[in-house]
């Protein structure tokens, strides 16, 4: 079972997202706050992180680059999901090291697809 | 004779008969006076003395014989017997009158009974005999004897002797004391006084010898009888000398009173006056010769001395000026001589150095002795002697004596002749003029100027033969003047041509300058404006004569005039042309913004002539430039918050709508198999989010209505304590349990002139902020006055507070502080309060401390 961690400050969304994911056989992490979510990695290696941007204090760009410094976390697929709709916002996530930049309100369908696409897409480069 | 002698003697006599006047009248007052004195001296002097003294001895002898009187009074009232009392008598007589000798008494036996002072040795001595006694007794008159010497004493006596009843009162008295009463009243030197008796014995003189001697005068007895009485004196020979007399006479006894003086003696006086009168008036009239003379000196000398200095200059004499006369009135004359002098002795001066020192050769001559009297150096250099053996040699001895032509020398007037001689070797050529000196001795004198022409000949002989030459080059020359004139013509021509053009192109200059509707100026190299137009002379509001002239920096004011100068300094260095934005005066108090365009004139030398310089004014340019900045900044700003606004509302609405779509998709994916607690927990959440974003929705319409200046602003009377109540009990609801809510409504009156929609904003804004950050409780308090004109609400919790360095960004629309981000919230609430505040006219102010709580404050002026 793949485990995925989701980060986002909105209550709301992390239970839509828990919910969503669960439903398709996913185990899923969730974190109110980038903190949260790095503490959390320390005992659970995730297999894809589904990230907020505009979060208090650490923002979603602190997290990625805190994951891209250790060698353990650096290479698990990485997806933004942000509020953050301009096209110059998705090409600043991407350059930031995400794989993926996922505008809200999103689709669930679209999202499904993507985290399965982006799973497989790790695997074969293992 | 002497110069002016008749004048001195005129003048002489004149001072001697002027002095001679009152000398004649003093010396015949003296003269009077003198044979006055001479007369009375003698007469006076001699005569009163003889009737001093022989009053005097008249008075001495009538004295003792009035003693005696006394005494024969006394006697005769005595008792004959009382011998005692006649002694005591006498001897008191004898005492009272010490020139008795003595004083006896004879009886009438002529026997002396009594004497005085007592001798024994004459008591009884017999008188009786004596005729004196008869003579007496019997006459009872008194008697006087003729003088004799006392046997006793020695001395001249004479006896007086009165009767008394009884018999004579005889009394001896010693004469001596009459010479020296005499001898006291004596004239002088070899004068004697002497008194005689009848008989002409000497009974007093002033040599008492001749007394003691018996020494008879015959002469006075004659004298006596030959007094005539009127004359007191007179001369009379006396021992083979003349002698002045004076004579007296008493009677009873009768004497006579002889002073007798040496005629020299007597007159020594009168001779020594005489003497002094002589010596005076022989002074007086050396004094008066003396002064004559110097006074006639002074006159003529002054005179003299002109004529002696008239001569002298004469003579060639300057060597001295005249000097001042004793009278001041010569003193102009004599300076106005030196004067003449000095300007003859400078005239002769300016004469003989023209004569001497010329270079022109000049002689005088002597026609009569055909001798030469005076020659210049350079006549003498002519010649080849030496002056000394030129002056007085004749004429004719002389090499070149062809210079002087008899027929010249005696004619009349002037003579002028050239002469050709052969001088030293070489041909020489003169120029004589001749001609008689005025003024001299009968007219014989000639003088002789010659001037050496041989150079002027020469070159008058060159000139001539020049002359033909010069001909044909003056022919030529003119030939080719005449070609050059031509050229000139055509080059003249060419010059007004040009000079047309360069008219022509000033006059285009002018306009141009004049016509662009700028300001043009012109500073040569001193910073003097040389030219302007007239837009330069309206733009600085001056006219031209006011301008063209003067300097840069009596135009401009400082600081600009030397901004400027170094600006032209900088142009002058670098050539080119130089334009610059910077500021210029109008007037002290109205500086404009121009740009400069400036130029270097440069003259045809390649010399720069000065500046050239225009000049655009920008002040209304620059002024909407800045407007359109400014305004351009504003737009630009509120582009700006509009970008972040929309970029900010669109992520806060994306998160709900997120929310939304998240549970929609899930419901219609997995809804059907979920439980429905499940499924409502997801309807629950679209219907949250859909609630929040239209309260987001309601805030965000608020803030852009504020934003836009276009908040609704409605102030009516409203009942503020029933709002705030009202308020706080919705609010109450919200609470937790640990929140306790506290109202203080203290304004004395309700109603307020508020937009009680906006107020309640503020109210439910501040109180639900209060209760969100304050998630542990506490107290919340809505405190609510009223002081002066101002409404304060204050509302404060005691919740987590505002971190301090966020404080400043409290403001900001959709600002949320991190310590807050747990707790929902739009960020829009604080921006909303203050909006609604300050269209009130009002203000927001918070303090807040972090963990312990905030307070809010709105004033709002009522």
């Amino acid at each position: 079972m793949k485990k995925i961690l989701v980060v986002d400050d909105s209550q709301d969304i992390l239970t839509s997202l828990t919910d969503l994911l669960e439903e398709s056989g996913y185990y899923v992490l969730t974190a109110g706050n980038s903190q949260s979510a790095l503490r959390i990695m320390q005992e659970n290696i995730p297999d894809l992180i589904l990230c907020d941007i505009v979060m208090p204090e650490l923002t979603g760009y602190d997290l990625l680059s805190e994951i891209k410094k250790n060698t353990m976390t650096m290479n698990i697929p990485f997806i933004f999901i942000s509020a953050q709709a301009e096209k110059m916002d998705v090409k600043k996530g991407l350059n930031a090291g995400a794989d993926e930049y996922l505008t809200k309100p999103f689709d669930s369908v679209a999202l499904l697809g993507l985290v399965e696409r982006m799973l497989i897409h790790k695997v074969q480069v293992f | 004779m002497k110069p002016f002698q008749k004048l001195k003697n005129v003048l002489f006599s004149s001072y001697i008969l002027v002095a001679l006047i009152p000398l004649t009248v003093l010396a015949f007052i003296s003269l009077y006076l003198l044979s006055e004195y001479f007369r009375r001296d003698a007469h006076v002097k001699n005569s009163l003395l003889a009737e001093l003294t022989a009053k005097e001895i008249s008075v001495f002898v009538q004295g003792k014989i009035s003693s005696l009187n006394i005494l024969k009074e006394a006697l005769n009232s005595l008792n004959e017997d009382d011998s005692r009392s006649i002694n005591n008598l006498l001897q008191t007589t004898i005492e009272n009158y010490p020139s008795f000798e003595s004083i006896f008494v004879l009886n009438r036996q002529g026997h002396i009974s009594n004497i005085a002072p007592f001798d024994s040795l004459f008591i009884g001595f017999d008188y009786s005999t004596s005729s004196y006694f008869t003579q007496t007794f019997n006459s009872s008159q008194i008697y006087s004897s003729r003088a004799f010497i006392s046997p006793r004493t020695g001395q001249p006596t004479i006896t007086v002797a009165v009767p008394y009843k009884n018999g004579v009162i005889t009394g001896f008295i010693n004469l001596s004391s009459l010479s020296s009463i005499i001898a006291r009243i004596t004239p002088g030197r070899n004068s004697y006084a002497a008194i005689t008796d009848d008989n002409g014995t000497f009974i007093a003189h002033t040599d008492l010898n001749r007394v003691r001697q018996r020494e008879t005068e015959e002469n006075f007895s004659f004298m006596r009888n030959n007094y005539s009485g009127n004359d007191n004196f007179f001369w009379l020979n006396y021992n083979g000398k003349e002698v002045l007399t004076s004579i007296a006479f008493i009677n009873k006894p009768d004497w006579t009173i002889i002073i007798y003086q040496d005629a020299e003696d007597a007159l020594a006086a009168v001779k020594a006056i005489r003497l002094i009168i002589l010596l005076g008036i022989t002074l007086s009239l050396v004094i008066v010769l003396y002064t004559a003379f110097r006074r006639t000196n002074n006159v003529i000398m002054p005179v003299t001395r002109l004529i002696e200095k008239t001569k002298m200059v004469s003579a060639g004499d300057y060597s001295s000026k005249l000097e001042y006369a004793y009278y001041a009135e010569f003193n102009q004359l004599i300076d106005e001589f030196n004067l003449m002098i000095d300007n003859i002795q400078q005239r002769e001066k300016h004469y003989s150095s023209l004569f001497y020192n010329s270079r022109t050769k000049m002689l005088l001559i002597d026609t009569s002795t055909q001798e030469i009297k005076d020659i210049n150096p350079a006549a003498a250099e002519f010649f080849g002697l030496p002056y000394e053996s030129i002056i007085n040699r004749n004429i004719k001895d002389f090499d070149h004596s062809i210079i002087f032509r008899q027929e010249t020398l005696n004619e009349w007037p002037a003579q002028n002749y050239i002469i050709r001689l052969n001088h030293n070797n070489t041909e020489k050529y003169l120029d004589v003029y001749a001609s008689p000196l005025e003024g001299s001795d009968n007219n014989t004198l000639i003088y002789l100027i010659i001037h050496d022409i041989t150079d002027r000949i020469i070159a008058e002989r060159k000139i001539e033969e020049y002359k033909s030459h010069l001909e044909v080059l003056v022919a030529q020359r003119t030939n080719e003047l005449t070609i050059v004139n031509q050229q000139l013509g055509t080059e003249l021509e060419r010059i007004r041509q040009t000079e047309e053009k360069l008219r022509d192109q000033l006059s285009f200059f002018t306009t141009v300058m004049n016509t662009i509707p700028v300001p043009i100026f012109i500073r040569d190299m001193n910073n003097r404006y040389s030219n302007c137009n007239k837009f330069f002379e309206q733009y600085i509001g001056k006219s031209r004569s006011q301008i063209i002239g003067q300097s840069l920096f009596d135009l401009i004011d400082e600081p600009y005039a030397s901004t400027y100068a170094r600006m032209d300094e900088q142009l002058l260095k670098d050539g080119n042309i130089q334009t610059y934005e910077y500021k210029f005066p109008v007037s002290p108090d109205k500086v404009r913004d121009v740009i400069f365009n400036k130029a270097v004139l440069v003259k045809a030398d390649g010399e720069p002539a000065g500046i050239i310089g225009s000049f655009q004014d920008i002040t209304e340019h620059k002024k909407m430039e800045a407007d359109i900045q400014h305004a351009l900044n504003s737009e630009k700003e509120l582009n700006e918050l509009k970008t972040r606004f929309i970029s900010t509302t669109s992520h806060e609405f994306r998160t709900p709508l997120t929310a939304i779509l998240s549970s929609a998709d899930l419901l219609e994916l997995y809804g059907r198999k979920w439980t429905e607690e499940k499924y409502n927990k997801h309807t629950s959440q679209i219907r949250r989010s859909v609630k929040y974003m239209t309260e987001l929705l309601d805030d965000i319409l608020i803030i852009s209505r504020a934003e836009s200046g276009k908040m609704v602003f409605n102030p009516a009377t409203c009942n503020l304590r029933e709002v705030c109540r009202e308020i706080m009990e919705a609010v109450k609801v919200k609470a937790g349990e640990h929140h306790h809510l506290e109202l203080v409504y203290s304004p004395e009156k309700d109603y307020f002139l508020l937009d009680e929609k906006l107020i309640r904003q503020i109210l439910s804004n501040l109180l639900s902020n209060a209760i969100k950050y304050s998630p542990n409780g506490g107290t919340v308090k809505l405190i609510t006055s009223n002081k002066y004109n101002e409404l304060t609400i204050e509302v404060t919790d005691q919740g987590i507070g505002i971190p301090e360095d966020e404080q400043k960004n409290l403001m900001i629309p959709f600002y949320r502080t991190k310590n807050a981000a747990a707790i929902p919230g739009t960020g829009l609430g604080l921006s909303i309060v203050r909006k609604s505040a300050e269209v009130h006219g009002g203000k927001l102010f918070f303090e807040s401390c972090l963990g312990k709580g905030s307070t809010f404050t709105v004033i709002i002026p009522v």
